[in-house]
């Protein structure tokens, strides 16, 4: 995670590089670190920058969607480049995260 | 015989390592560009791979990086066919395993959609896996 901005009630995390089995954990730490500290309405991960993502990215994103769910919180997925979009339109996530 | 050895083929092994995972797909995309596919082709088997050697990490090894993983890769008439092989644990019902969002570990965040994007990126997927033995993942994918 390179970055995150705090506007208006909108947290918006952005995620960058690959997002893997290897690098999931300290950035799942980083995450929750951030989602416990600051306060907001909603979440909004950012994903322009991410170049590539797996599955077990997409146990990180339903992960933090279940702990914000039980906040009322809001999380929704900006901007996934090509790859990752087709990864998180097969796993179905858009029918629980909207996409904007 | 002469058949298989004129096969362009590449074979390797490596540890189960976590940083093995992005090298491994990196180098089986690195293998397939020789045809000129396209991005998104490329893309799919880059996800696809990954997939299948962070399940022999994960599931096939439970995490014991000394263990290896081996790879192998062929090109026949613009086909690649490639296979991830651990020598670990084995699935005991691979039909159950294969299904969507099954998962023998849903207190690590897994989601069970590892064989449901290899099976939907590549265009054949095949699991051969015996308890105790081991689990071999074969998929193939046009190139051009
Ligand atoms: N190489 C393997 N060795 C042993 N068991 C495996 C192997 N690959 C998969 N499995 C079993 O098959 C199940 C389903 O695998 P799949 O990749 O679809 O989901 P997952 O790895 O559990 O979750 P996700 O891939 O979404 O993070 C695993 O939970 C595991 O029980
Ligand atoms: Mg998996």
């Amino acid at each position: 995670m390179d970055n995150f901005k705090l506007y208006k009630g909108k947290l918006t995390i952005a995620l960058s590089g690959e997002l893997d089995h290897a690098t999931a954990p300290p950035l799942r730490n980083e995450i929750d670190i951030l989602l416990n500290k600051e306060s907001y309405g909603q979440v909004i991960f950012d994903m322009s920058d991410l170049r590539f993502m797996d599955s077990t990215g997409v146990g990180l994103i339903l992960g933090r969607y279940k702990l914000l769910k039980n906040k009322n919180k809001l999380l929704l997925i900006k901007s996934p480049q090509d790859a990752v979009d087709k990864v998180l339109r097969v796993s179905g996530i858009y029918s629980i995260i909207p996409r904007i | 015989m002469n058949e298989v050895r004129n096969m362009d083929s590449i074979t390797i092994t490596l540890k189960a390592m976590p940083v093995n995972e992005s090298f491994a797909r990196s180098l089986i995309a690195a293998y397939a560009s020789r045809e000129n596919p396209t991005i998104n082709v490329i893309s799919d088997i880059k996800t696809a791979i990954s997939e299948a050697v962070t399940n022999a990490i994960i599931h096939g090894y439970n995490g014991d990086q000394e263990q290896d993983i081996y790879i192998k890769a062929s090109i026949k008439e613009k086909v690649l066919r490639v296979s991830v092989s651990d020598r670990g644990t084995g699935i005991p019902n691979i039909i159950e395993a294969m299904n969507d969002f099954y998962t023998t570990r849903p207190s690590e965040e897994r989601s069970g959609l590892g064989f449901t994007i290899m099976g939907s990126f590549m265009d054949t997927l095949e699991v051969n896996s015996n308890l105790g033995e081991g689990t071999t993942i074969t998929m193939t994918k046009k190139l051009a």
